[in-house]
């Protein structure tokens, strides 16, 4: 019985520590399910580089899609954007071209996700960044206007 | 037939280890009542035997607290493993620095962090993204 309690009991506190990016419904786009990695330009950075961000961790993706994958992944983004503590949009027709939202926090942790598309003649150029940390968007404004 | 008479026969039997539980009981009871000599060597064994018992039971409960505590301990422990983990500040040990261009792998964290730089300023101060500029760069 005790030990049952015990596996539980550590199950239950260790799946919280679960990695957060995770659950995103972009998730899969950063894991090369829907464009392949090797079509990407992507970049992961965790800890001392970023500290002068106020951030811990960033991940970014880059890649180039017709306008079927651009809207597959435009509405995964806009998933992401329904549960958000706040957002900012922009559209071009049917398409999501550009997205700043403001994900639910980790604990202590900001989240952010940002989301541009560019048309590029009759593809799109896609961004996708990922960020973790203590920042605000206040901070993050103010640091790079101040650039 | 007395009582005295009654229990000096049952006593009889008990150091023949002919009486039954229920019988003991009754014979112990009747020892503890009466002042009378020869019950005094009962009184001694029924006392040795409550004092094993009484030991006995106290070292069940001791195991048992003990039992008990040692699994109160481990939540405690992973509680606090956990709530640290939980509540550690943001920064992570496990540092990286890694950026991957249609499958090839760069290391070089200066141009890694330019490109960061790039990208975030993109996105909060509206300059064009880090990554597209490489990939136009790989395009090339």
């Amino acid at each position: 019985m005790k030990k049952t309690i015990l596996f539980f009991a550590m199950l239950l506190l260790l799946g919280g520590t679960a990695f957060a990016q995770r659950d995103l419904n972009v998730y899969p786009v950063f894991r090369g399910k829907v464009v392949p990695t090797e079509r990407m330009v992507t970049t992961e950075v965790r800890g001392g580089g970023m500290a002068t961000y106020k951030l811990d961790y960033y991940r970014g993706i880059s890649f180039r899609a017709d306008t079927a994958t651009a809207l597959k992944v435009a509405a995964l983004v806009a998933a992401d954007a329904e549960t958000a503590v706040s957002c900012e949009t922009e559209k071009e027709g049917a398409l999501l071209i550009y997205a700043l939202i403001t994900l639910q926090p980790d604990r202590k942790i900001n989240r952010y996700l940002c989301y541009q598309a560019r048309p590029e003649g009759f593809i799109w150029k896609i961004t996708i960044l990922y960020l973790e940390g203590s920042a605000t968007l206040e901070d993050l404004h103010s640091m790079f206007e101040k650039q | 037939m007395t009582d005295k008479d009654k229990y000096t026969a049952l006593l009889q039997r008990y150091w023949e280890a002919e009486t039954t539980p229920e019988e003991e009981r009754d014979l112990a009871l009747y020892a503890a009542r009466v002042d009378d000599p020869d019950f005094t060597e009962l009184r001694g064994v029924l006392g040795y035997l409550s004092i094993g018992r009484e030991r006995k039971a106290r070292k069940q409960r001791t195991m048992r607290i003990y039992s008990w505590t040692a699994a109160a301990a481990s939540i405690v422990a992973v509680l606090a493993v956990s709530l640290s983990l939980h509540f550690r500040p943001a920064q992570r040990s496990d540092e990286r620095c890694v950026s991957y261009a249609y499958g090839v792998q760069s290391n070089d964290s200066e141009a890694i962090m330019a490109s960061v730089a790039a990208s975030l300023s993109d996105f909060f101060a509206g300059d064009t993204p880090a990554e597209i500029q490489l990939l136009e760069m790989f395009q090339r």
